[in-house]
């Protein structure tokens, strides 16, 4: 909120004297909490997607918040990596080791496949991972195969990760953002200039939360993974 | 593409000019007398640009002109090598006043006056209406008012951190200082005792829609005061004035200058001198050859319309500014027991990077945040690199 909403104009114009600043956001989305509907940032996608120039990259946990600062403080350009303040567990691979630790090289624009299945995709954006992950987990307990996604990098989606996500029959997106202009709207617009269609269910920030614990609030707006299982269930 | 000629090219290592950097306290009669020549041909330069474009900001434009002109011919920049990276820094805040900042550089050789005339604000041109990077010497793209001082403090601190000795001059308009980005600027340059930064306020008591004062009341020079900046006001039409300005500005040791330049607008056309209608609008067609006589300058526009018909001019050729050396280090991985929050996550990286790139050549790191380094973890950042 402070870094991308209040500074937009400044973010503009550096865009258009090609600068090379990195924004770095520690407190964004529901995510912040207790602080209100204020402080909740949900519009930092939005608004330097406006720009031609400004990358997004939300990480999904702590080893990829690694890779990813290291990345955008030794790459040109303007860059505005967004974090939440909440504790995230490592995310860890099928077999139990931190997914974005050793071995893991991070590549600009494309996605992760962190769990495979079949027919339902859930498309997590940075930090909503580990719900995504949980949310799996619940599905997996009850016999529902789904593929888990994670994207960090929502201004370039790269076009071969667009048509995998179009071969699911259903495809679920979770994002601590707006979500009438975040990363499943993205989705969309890139799924149908490939002409490319799937059927997409976004959940996202869909009104101003309040004031609470993180969790809480996630739960109150159907971002919770009891909420997002029972949605893929549902799908048929 | 334009070309920087291939003898100038060759330049790179070329020490500046020595009447350059505002050293001696005097500004010479023969700089005055030049700087006066180039004065009455650059506002003739600006009312054809403007005339011929049907659209502009001539007003602003000629009473920031002898501004310009002082620190394009005067300061250590150089026409050959406009990007050169010891260069002092420039900054235009009021783009608007681009007719005369265009001119101010064709009169310092930067290039030829009537390819920036005929091609001002069209389809292509790099002579867009607000001045941009596009046009070797300007240092900023600006327009949206108010932001100019901001980007000056920050190549002020960019020289302070990395150990350079360049100077930068943000050039201002007065109907702006009424933004808030301003203030907040200006106490971040006391601060940092950035004694390596000027700025410079066109200060014609005008704007778009009348005197400043009705618009917006306000103590520009008391504000800055307020703040802490050292004061220097001057008529900012005398040459010596501006120049002794300048330089008493270079030379104070600990804090940052502004110079309030009172001027007049639309100065040295008779009747454009103090109308806000100026502000934004060229003279008519039908004043076109009073103002331009007033002025003693030629009349050329017959061929000016000719060079204009023949579409706009081509780009210029910039020279690449170089790559990011920054060392990534090496990662950090958390162990799948761990749990912990993305900013510490990133707060150590930051500090892995730093040291990773510690007494390497051109690297310098500067962080801000927002009063909030314990939350957003660049605390231990700051503890290790205050």
């Amino acid at each position: 909120m402070f870094a991308v909403a209040e500074t937009y104009n400044q973010a503009r114009l550096n865009d258009i004297n090609h600068s090379n600043m990195k924004i770095f956001c520690t407190h964004c989305g529901v995510d912040v909490g207790e602080d209100g509907k204020t402080h909740q940032s949900i519009d930092y996608f939005a608004l330097l997607n406006s720009t031609f120039g400004w990358k997004v990259i939300t990480p999904a946990d702590p080893n990829q918040t690694d890779r990813i600062v290291r990345y955008a403080l030794s790459t040109p350009g303007n860059f505005a990596v967004i974090m939440g303040r909440s504790k995230l567990p490592t995310v860890t691979g099928s077999n139990g080791t931190p997914f974005f630790g050793e071995g893991y090289e991070y590549k600009y624009g494309r996605m992760d496949i962190i769990r495979e299945g079949e027919e339902v995709a859930l498309v997590c954006a940075g930090n909503m991972l580990s719900i995504g992950l949980e949310t799996w987990n619940k599905l997996n307990e009850s016999g529902k195969k789904s593929s888990l996604i994670s994207i960090s990098d929502w201004s370039d989606l790269h076009p071969e990760d667009v048509k995998s996500m179009a071969d699911f029959k259903h495809l679920v997106t979770l994002e601590d953002h707006n979500v009438k202009t975040g990363l499943g709207t993205a989705i969309a617009s890139a799924m149908m200039e490939q002409s490319l269609s799937t059927h997409l269910v976004k959940r996202g920030v869909s009104e101003y939360a309040s004031s609470g614990k993180p969790p809480d609030l996630y739960k109150s707006l159907g971002l919770d993974a009891d909420s997002v299982a029972n949605l893929i269930k549902s799908l048929k | 593409m334009q070309q920087i000629s291939a003898e100038e090219k060759g330049s790179k290592t070329a020490m500046f000019d020595n009447w350059r950097g505002f050293k001696s306290p005097e500004l010479s009669k023969e700089w005055h007398d030049k700087l006066t020549e180039m004065a009455r041909e650059a506002r003739g330069n600006i009312i054809k640009m403007t005339s011929l474009a049907a659209s502009g900001h001539p007003g602003g434009s000629m009473s920031s002109i002898d501004i310009y002109l002082t620190l394009y011919n005067m300061a250590r920049v150089s026409p050959h090598e406009p990007w050169r990276d010891d260069r002092d820094r420039i900054i235009i805040s009021h783009g608007h006043t681009s007719p005369g900042a265009y001119s101010a550089l064709a009169a310092a050789g930067y290039f030829d006056a009537e390819t920036a005339i005929a091609g001002f604000r069209q389809a292509g041109s790099p002579f867009e209406g607000h001045v941009e990077q596009s046009v070797p010497g300007i240092e900023w793209d600006t327009g949206n008012l108010g932001q100019g001082l901001a980007v000056g403090i920050g190549k002020a601190i960019y020289a302070q951190l990395s150990g350079q000795n360049f100077h930068t001059f943000v050039c201002m308009g007065d109907g702006e200082q009424q933004k808030g980005q301003i203030s907040e600027s200006r106490r971040i340059a006391v601060k940092y005792g950035l004694k390596n930064v000027t700025a410079i306020i066109d200060y014609n008591k005008l704007q778009i829609s009348g005197n400043i004062d009705d618009v917006m009341p306000q103590n520009i020079a008391a504000e800055w005061e307020a703040d802490g900046w050292n004061l220097i006001s001057i008529d900012g039409h005398d040459l010596n004035q501006i120049y002794q300005a300048l330089h008493a500005a270079t030379q104070i040791a600990d804090r940052p200058t502004v110079i309030v330049a009172t001027t007049v607008m639309g100065k040295g056309v008779s009747f454009m001198e103090n109308k806000a209608g100026f502000h934004g609008a060229p003279v008519k067609p039908d004043d076109l050859p009073r103002a331009l006589a007033e002025l003693g300058v030629v009349n050329n526009m017959d061929e000016l319309i000719a060079k204009r018909a023949q579409g706009a001019p081509p780009e210029f050729n910039r020279p690449d500014s170089g790559k990011i050396k920054v060392i990534s280090g090496t990662p950090i991985t958390y162990g799948a027991e761990v749990k912990t929050d993305n900013r510490s996550a990133f707060g150590n990286a930051l500090l892995s990077v730093a040291d990773a790139n510690l007494g390497q050549k051109d690297f310098s790191i500067g962080v801000f945040d927002c009063d909030l380094a314990g939350s957003v973890k660049t605390a231990g950042f700051a503890s290790k690199y205050p």
